[in-house]
């Protein structure tokens, strides 16, 4: 007797059994099969297109930031921070033998060209007479630049400011820088009460300055938002 | 006037069915459908579920024919496919069940004499519990070891000795009552 000859029997029976199945199986499939094939079709395309969509996207950011960052040093440069002036002229420069606080205190129109700086320094040619800077550049701290027009009513105090002058040595005649040590006390400096008006700094290079491009858009933004107004308005009343 | 069928051999449906050519598919369609509904209804009572997993079984053919290397036989191919969708529906329906019984009798190899017809044994297969009635299926239908049947549904290889010997039983004695009924009538 063959082991589970019925189980046999039925194996064969069921594997050979066939249901047919009914007529709109395969318009079901049909239709199915249709819409895979459009979406394998369409797929390439699709995946271009958005590929080239974030492509552009990142470009579009990229330059964006370029055209706003390339704009950002001539902003800064018309800001108060970072200035550097160049001694233009004599009647700029201080008087031989002048210190710095002779400078604040005497002449209040060239303290231009006085370098006010936050960490204490020792420098060698505060003196601009005898000790000649190498390169002719003085750096004025943006809290301390007082203007032209602002700096009288804002001078620094005298007893902040502590200069520390070696005696000159007479033989230094040939233009070499003695050793001149100044130690300037600046954090008391920092905390003066000068005061920096923005606006005027920046009214005084307005006219230097080119309009920025988003200055254009604004000015155009508004220029038309004028014009579709008044022709609202002019509507409106007809 | 004599017509001559061009597309005749399986393997050239394949490979104009590979090409998206409906014509290769339809012929592939209608030479495997009403076998591959018969697998289906084995595993679902609703004939018109079992319609569904074969469309969906077949859409599944269709999108894979590239995978098939021609080593066995097309048929036994799409079978295959067919047994995975219907586990796969009756994982999603939650109807497969299995608890870790691995207690299970020996085989007693009973001789079933049995003049039921094919539905009538469809029917007391279809009383069985949809584990057993998984595991009989893969076991003595399809041919599946049991460490197959066991990698495929996610059980122990005991698990599946089990539900087949509690399947075997339980259908012996359905087979035993339609007997006692039968002759009872008789």
């Amino acid at each position: 007797m063959a082991p589970n000859n019925w189980e046999e029997q039925i194996k064969q029976c069921f594997q050979e059994r066939e249901i047919q199945p009914s007529a709109q199986a395969w318009d079901r499939l049909d239709a199915m099969l249709t819409i895979a094939e459009e979406k394998k079709t369409k797929r390439p395309f699709g995946v271009y297109f958005r590929y080239m969509a974030i492509a552009a996207s990142v470009l579009a950011f990229l330059s964006l930031g370029f055209y706003f960052t390339s704009n950002l040093p001539e902003l800064e440069a018309n800001t108060p921070t970072g200035v550097t002036q160049k001694e233009g002229s004599e009647s700029q420069s201080p008087p031989a033998g002048a210190t710095v606080n002779e400078l604040h205190k005497g002449t209040p129109a060239q303290t231009e060209t006085v370098a006010v700086q936050p960490t204490k320094i020792q420098t060698n040619g505060v003196n601009s007479k005898s000790t000649a800077p190498p390169s002719n550049k003085r750096i004025i701290n943006q809290q301390a630049i007082p203007t032209t027009e602002s700096y009288a009513a804002t001078a620094v105090p005298a007893p902040q400011t502590v200069v520390q002058i070696q005696p000159m040595n007479p033989q230094n005649t040939t233009g070499v820088t003695p050793k001149t040590d100044v130690a300037v006390v600046q954090p008391q400096l920092a905390k003066t009460n000068i005061k920096v008006d923005a606006s005027s700094l920046l009214n005084q290079v307005d006219g230097e300055l080119n309009q920025t491009f988003r200055e254009r858009m604004f000015d155009r933004l508004n220029r038309n938002y004028q014009s579709a107004k008044s022709a609202l308005a002019t509507r409106n009343q007809e | 006037m004599k017509v001559i069928n061009l597309h005749n051999d399986e393997n050239e449906w394949i490979t104009l069915a590979l090409e998206n050519n409906r014509h290769a598919q339809l012929q592939l369609y209608t030479k495997f459908a009403p076998k591959m509904l018969s697998v289906c209804r084995q595993y679902c009572k609703d004939l018109h579920q079992a319609e569904d997993i074969m469309i969906t079984a077949f859409m599944k053919v269709f999108a894979n024919l590239k995978h098939f290397q021609h080593k066995g036989s097309f048929e036994g191919w799409i079978r295959r496919i067919m047994v995975n969708e219907c586990i796969s529906f009756l994982r999603v329906q939650k109807k497969a069940r299995f608890m870790d019984d691995e207690t299970y009798f020996e085989e007693t190899h009973n001789q079933i004499e049995s003049q039921l017809t094919l539905d009538e044994i469809q029917f007391l297969i279809d009383q069985l519990p949809d584990g057993y009635k998984m595991v009989f299926n893969l076991y003595c239908i399809e041919g599946y070891k049991h460490h197959e049947i066991a990698e495929l549904l996610n059980i122990s290889e005991g698990t599946s000795k089990s539900q087949l010997s509690h399947a075997r039983k339980m259908l012996q004695q359905q087979l035993n009552l339609q007997k006692k009924y039968t002759n009872g009538t008789e």
